[in-house]
């Protein structure tokens, strides 16, 4: 072979491959299907172990879905249902910004925040399922029954908007949630909106599959194919009167949700409603009597080691979190809303939908300076006065003044010895000749 | 193709030198002077000049070589392009001198660049300030890194870390201006990299390490500190800010981030948010 050969080998081949190469990027990799929120599996599940029956796919799932479409929209296109006093609660502007792919819309107008920081770990739905959520411990806030631990608000109510702001901005220490701080007051404000969104959107779920659509039973509507073998017994026991009478009411059921109207009065306008009501119910702190001083922390060691609050009792007579938590039942209402450790038969079909691996909740260890809910002395004082939502942390009781608080509140910051996270040696050894 | 191939090995060297000369003087579409014009640094907000001073070295060393190289490699490919080079081929068995010329040749310029930074270095990671009674400087304060954000703490009055009375911030470090800052970093989860590009800092931080990065800022203003190893899915939000604030500003600041922190009183009325 001489020289000649070799200038002539492959002429023309490597413009075919480059064609072909140029139409694959071409076709692929530009498409994905538009997000769309799931219906909430694990609820749906439950219910039907409950009530030992299936839920029919025309009458029951695809009205609830229609029901929260017609309402909330789909996470590119979000819509606030026509609730009367929604625009104190939710700004469409705000959850605009925040829904959708990340990027920006025509205008230039910032879009997709919340896919942009939040999704890996809350999910679209806002499940606290996302894709990185099982690697975390504690795991993602769930958003969907509107349970949140730290707020002003007491037990059982919805936190405030400034109480979720101050969560995106600060993180929340010791967890994976990092702070925000460094986005603009525009994106932290659109972020909160969306997460109440997707809250009020899940507890208005929630409410459909649990209640309003829960209590009916689906097997008289059921062709004899759907049926399974109890919902089959049940049928046969009645007379076919019985079957055309249990039918008509279940679709007049069926049908009453049809109406927008009785929508927003029955299901969605009470859930605003208490959002917009949380302002109200924000547990005031006057400024705390006194100064922190040895005889206050000493008082609130004498009452943390008291009967009077127990506080002992889980977080452990040195505080280190390692009190007598051994009782079989303790996991926070997030996972105990799929998991009842008296009987964990039921878990593997939970696990298969979705839900994530049952962690044991531990008491906090106080002496490492580490507080969720944030470090002032005042997110301390909300924390034992109205307790941890959905978590074991209860209200002091009423019995336990103010004052009593801001003791305890003294001692676990001041009176306890102090365990760094970290203590490593030094030991890089350090030149300490003068500088030239 | 002939010598159209010996063409596209030109344009390397050639599209090499444009791009760096085209940063240098801010001639991209896309950047809109992200440093301001003439700008490819971020702005120096250190009296030290000895890191750019060194950048400069090396990509002038290296520069010279590439556009050397490449212009050899142009040369070859034109001159003895198989389908215009009527020579009969030479087969030589390497020449003696060329080889020891191409192995010293790097190796000396390797031994300067090292000789020459050395008081660079041992400045910037040995040398650790020292007050006026000549001990070490202590820290200003802790940054720890964690995914994925800088959690800060400031020691109090009573000058030492891990105390209660410590000033904890997040993401927003502050710094006095004129004046030696030594900032202890180390890494709450997985390794991370402290990086400051306006104070020319860049330092891993190694979980269960304890490391001290020191930097004398002589301009007042708002930077960024980034995070420069990956971290994990998070990392390109792990964003701070470095504000570096005169004596009098610092001292108000940390009064006030710390009665912010030791707030005992809520009332949603007052709010103004």
């Amino acid at each position: 072979m001489n020289a000649e050969d070799c200038s002539r080998t492959g002429r023309g081949g490597w413009a075919g491959w480059a064609l072909v190469v140029l139409g694959a990027i071409a076709t692929t990799g530009c498409y994905s299907p538009a997000a769309k929120f799931e219906p909430n599996k694990i609820a749906i599940h439950k219910s039907e172990l409950e009530n030992e029956y299936q839920f029919s796919e025309q009458y029951q799932l695809q009205p609830i879905a229609k029901i929260l479409a017609d309402a909330f929209g789909t996470p590119d296109d979000p819509k606030l249902p026509p609730v009367p006093g929604i625009e104190d609660v939710l700004d469409l502007e705000k959850i605009k910004m925040a829904a959708g792919p990340y990027g920006s819309d025509e205008n230039g107008k910032q879009r997709g925040l919340y896919r942009q920081h939040c999704v890996h770990c809350h999910g679209i739905n806002g499940d606290g399922a996302g894709p990185t959520a099982a690697f975390l411990d504690p795991y993602p806030r769930d958003y969907r029954p509107g349970k949140y631990k730290f707020k002003s608000t007491g037990t059982g109510l919805p936190p405030t908007h400034a109480d979720l702001k101050r969560i995106i901005d600060n993180g929340a220490a010791g967890t994976a949630m990092p702070s925000f701080k460094l986005l603009t007051e525009d994106e932290v404000e659109a972020l909160t909106h969306y997460v109440k969104y997707l809250s009020i959107r899940g507890q208005a779920e929630l409410f459909l599959i649990e209640a309003q659509f829960g209590d009916l039973y689906p097997a008289v509507v059921k062709s004899p194919s759907e049926r399974n073998a109890e919902e089959q017994k049940y049928v046969d026991e009645l007379s076919p009167e019985e079957v055309e009478e249990e039918k008509e009411e279940f679709l007049e059921e069926v049908k009453f949700f049809e109406s927008e109207e009785n929508i927003v009065e029955e299901v969605i306008g009470p859930i605003v409603d208490s959002w917009a009501e949380a302002i109200d119910e924000v547990t005031i702190v006057d400024e705390r009597p006194g100064k922190v001083d040895t005889a206050s922390i000493e008082k609130g060691r004498e009452l943390f080691f008291s009967a009077k609050t127990g506080c002992a009792g889980c977080h452990g007579e040195s505080a280190l979190g390692d009190g007598q938590t051994a009782e079989a039942d303790f996991y926070d209402d997030w996972t105990r809303f799929y998991y009842d450790p008296s009987d964990p038969s039921t878990l593997p079909g939970y696990l298969a939908l979705g839900a994530l691996e049952p962690r044991k909740l531990r008491p906090r260890n106080l002496r490492q300076g580490v507080f969720r809910g944030g470090r002032r002395p005042l997110d301390i004082y909300w924390r034992i006065r109205n307790g941890i939502e959905g978590a074991k942390m209860p209200a002091a009781p009423p019995s336990v003044t103010d004052e009593e608080i801001w003791q305890l509140v003294d001692f676990v910051r001041h009176g306890l010895p102090y365990d760094a996270l970290s203590e490593n040696e030094p030991h890089q050894p350090e030149n300490a000749r003068v500088r030239n | 193709m002939g010598r159209v191939w010996s063409i596209l090995f030109l344009t390397v060297p050639i599209l090499g030198v444009w791009t760096f000369v085209a940063a240098m003087n801010d001639w991209w579409p896309m950047s809109e002077g992200a440093f301001g014009p003439g700008q490819w640094f971020p702005a120096l907000d250190v009296s030290n000049h000895v890191i750019d001073h060194l950048f400069y070295l090396i990509l002038y060393l290296t520069g010279a070589v590439f556009i050397g190289t490449g212009l050899v490699l142009f040369w070859f490919l034109w001159r003895y392009d198989a389908a215009t080079n009527k020579d009969p081929v030479v087969f030589s068995h390497g020449s003696h001198a060329l080889e020891v010329v191409w192995s010293i040749l790097p190796a000396v310029v390797l031994l300067f660049i090292a000789i020459y930074q050395m008081d660079a270095w041992a400045n910037a990671r040995m040398r650790r300030p020292l007050t006026a009674e000549g001990a070490v400087k202590p820290p200003l304060c802790r940054v720890s890194g964690r995914q994925f954000e800088w959690r800060i703490q400031y020691p109090g009055e009573d000058g030492r870390l891990d105390t209660p009375d410590d000033l904890h911030v997040l993401n927003d470090l502050y710094v006095p201006v004129n004046e030696e800052v030594v900032i202890e970093i180390e890494s709450l989860d997985v390794l991370h990299s402290f990086f400051l590009p306006n104070m020319r800092v860049k330092q891993d931080v190694v979980p269960g390490m304890r490391q001290y990065v020191w930097f004398h800022p002589v301009k007042e203003g708002v930077s960024d500190i980034v995070c420069a190893e990956l971290c994990g899915w998070g990392h390109y939000k792990m964003r701070g800010q470095i504000s570096v604030v005169n004596a009098a500003e610092y001292d108000r600041w940390f009064s006030a981030a710390y009665a912010a922190q030791e707030t005992s009183a809520y009332d949603p009325a007052e709010e103004e948010e």
